[in-house]
C-alpha cells in the first residue's frame, strides 16, 4: 500500500513538473531569440490593450464595470506570467532587436521586484472592479501605470 | 523687369549701396507673428518633452494646432506673400530658380523664393502630422496618452505614437534647412531674411508689387477657426 502512494505521489509530482515545465516553455514561446522577443512583445501588446481599455473604462462616466472588470482580469492573469517573458538569451546580446536591457539578467533580483509590484497592484484592481467599487479604480489605475512606467525606466530603452 | 520671354519675373535691380533704397513692406503682421509663435512652441513642445511634463506638452501641442489651422487660413485670406496662391510655384519657376537665382547675388524678390515656398508647406504638413498623430498616441505606460487617446484602439494609438515620432525627426531635418538656407542667403548673398521677418519691411529698388496685408476680417476669421480647431478637441477630450 505505501508502495502504491509512494509511485503515486512520485507520478503526480513527475507530471506536476513536467506540466509546469511545458507551461513555461510554452510562456518562453519557440526556439529562437528573435521568436521568443517576438512571443514577448505581443504579450507586452495585450498587456497594453487591457490596460488601455481598463483606463477608458474608468474614465468613461457611460460605461458599466464590466470592461473594467475584463480588462482587470485580463491584467492580473498577464502580471502573473511576464517574468517567464524573459527567458535567458532573449536580450540585447542575442543579437535580435529588443529594447529590453540587459540589466533585466544581471539585475534579476531588482527585475522581479518590479514586476510583482506590478502583480500586486494588478491583483488588487481585479479585487476592486469584480467587487464592484468603481470609486478608487481611478487612482488605482493611474497607481498601475506608474508601476509599468518605473520598470521601463530601468528596464526597457525608450523609443 | 521683363525677361527675354515677356514674363514678368520677381527680380529687383539692385542699385549702388550708397543709395538709400526705400523701404517697402513684406510680410504684414499676423505672418510675422505666427512666423515667431512657431519656434516658441515647438521650443516648449519639445523642453516639456524632455523634462516629462506632460500636461505643458499637452498645451502646448494643442496650440502649434491652433497655430497650424492659423497659418493655413492665412495662406487663403491673409496678406498677399502669406498665400499659397502667390508662393507656391510650379517645376519650371523651381528649376529656373535652382539653376540660376538661387546662385545669383543680384537676385531680389519679397516674399517666399519658389523653393522656400514649398518649404512652408513641408512645415506645415509635419507640424499638422505631428499635432494630429499626438491627439490620438498612447504610450507604453498609458500615463501620457493623447487628449483623444480614448478615441481610437491601443494598436491605432501606438501607430500614431510612431507617426507622431517619425514627424518629430522629419521636423529636425526641416528646421535644419530651414535656418541652413537662412544662414546661405546671409553669407552668399549678403541678405538678411531675419530682419524683414521681424520689422516686415525690406529696403528693395522700386519694381515688386508691394505687400498688400491681410484685412482685420481676415484676422478675426483665421483666429476664430484656430479656437474653434481646439474647442473641438477639448470637446472629445
Amino acid at each position: 500500500m505505501q508502495k502504491v502512494v509512494k509511485a503515486l505521489v512520485l507520478i503526480s509530482s513527475a507530471s506536476l513538473v513536467l506540466a509546469v515545465g511545458a507551461s513555461s516553455l510554452a510562456n518562453a514561446g519557440p526556439g529562437t531569440a528573435a521568436e521568443r522577443i517576438a512571443f514577448r512583445k505581443a504579450r507586452f501588446m495585450e498587456v497594453g490593450r487591457a490596460a488601455k481599455a481598463l483606463r477608458d473604462a474608468v474614465r468613461n462616466p457611460q460605461s458599466d464595470l464590466t470592461a473594467a472588470r475584463t480588462a482587470a482580469r485580463q491584467l492580473a492573469a498577464l502580471s502573473m506570467q511576464l517574468p517567464t517573458w524573459f527567458p535567458a538569451g532573449s536580450g540585447p546580446g542575442s543579437g535580435a532587436k529588443t529594447q529590453a536591457k540587459s540589466e533585466i539578467w544581471t539585475d534579476r533580483v531588482q527585475f522581479d521586484q518590479a514586476a510583482k509590484a506590478f502583480a500586486v497592484q494588478a491583483a488588487l484592481l481585479d479585487r476592486l472592479a469584480s467587487s464592484g467599487s468603481s470609486a478608487s479604480l481611478a487612482s488605482e489605475g493611474a497607481k498601475l501605470a506608474q508601476t509599468c512606467k518605473s520598470c521601463h525606466q530601468a528596464f526597457r530603452n525608450g523609443d | 523687369m521683363e525677361t527675354d520671354h515677356g514674363e514678368v519675373r520677381p527680380t529687383l535691380v539692385v542699385m549702388p549701396s550708397a543709395v538709400r533704397l526705400p523701404q517697402i513692406g513684406v510680410w504684414d503682421r499676423p505672418t510675422r507673428f505666427g512666423h515667431w509663435l512657431f519656434p516658441v512652441l515647438i521650443a516648449t513642445s519639445w523642453i516639456s518633452s524632455q523634462f516629462d511634463d506632460f500636461r505643458w506638452h499637452v498645451r502646448s501641442g494643442l496650440a502649434v494646432l491652433a497655430l497650424v489651422v492659423f497659418r493655413i487660413s492665412w495662406g487663403f485670406l491673409g496678406g498677399t506673400t502669406a498665400r499659397f496662391s502667390q508662393f507656391l510655384k510650379g517645376p519650371v519657376s523651381i528649376r529656373r530658380y535652382v539653376r540660376s537665382d538661387m546662385f545669383d547675388r543680384h537676385y531680389r524678390s519679397i516674399g517666399h523664393n519658389p523653393l522656400g515656398g514649398w518649404s512652408v508647406i513641408a512645415l506645415l504638413a509635419t507640424l499638422a502630422a505631428m499635432t494630429g498623430s499626438g491627439l490620438i498616441a498612447v504610450d507604453v505606460d498609458d500615463i501620457n496618452s493623447g487628449p483623444l487617446a480614448s478615441l481610437v484602439s491601443f494598436d491605432q494609438g501606438r501607430s500614431a505614437a510612431y507617426v507622431h515620432h517619425l514627424a518629430f525627426k522629419t521636423l529636425e531635418v526641416l528646421v535644419v534647412l530651414h535656418l541652413v538656407a537662412v544662414a546661405l542667403y546671409w553669407i552668399g548673398k549678403r541678405e538678411n531674411l531675419v530682419f524683414p521677418m521681424i520689422t516686415g519691411r525690406k529696403r528693395v529698388a522700386s519694381g515688386p508689387v508691394p505687400l498688400v496685408p491681410g484685412t482685420r476680417s481676415a484676422l478675426v476669421v483665421s483666429l476664430l477657426l484656430s479656437v474653434a480647431a481646439v474647442a473641438l478637441v477639448l470637446h472629445f477630450a
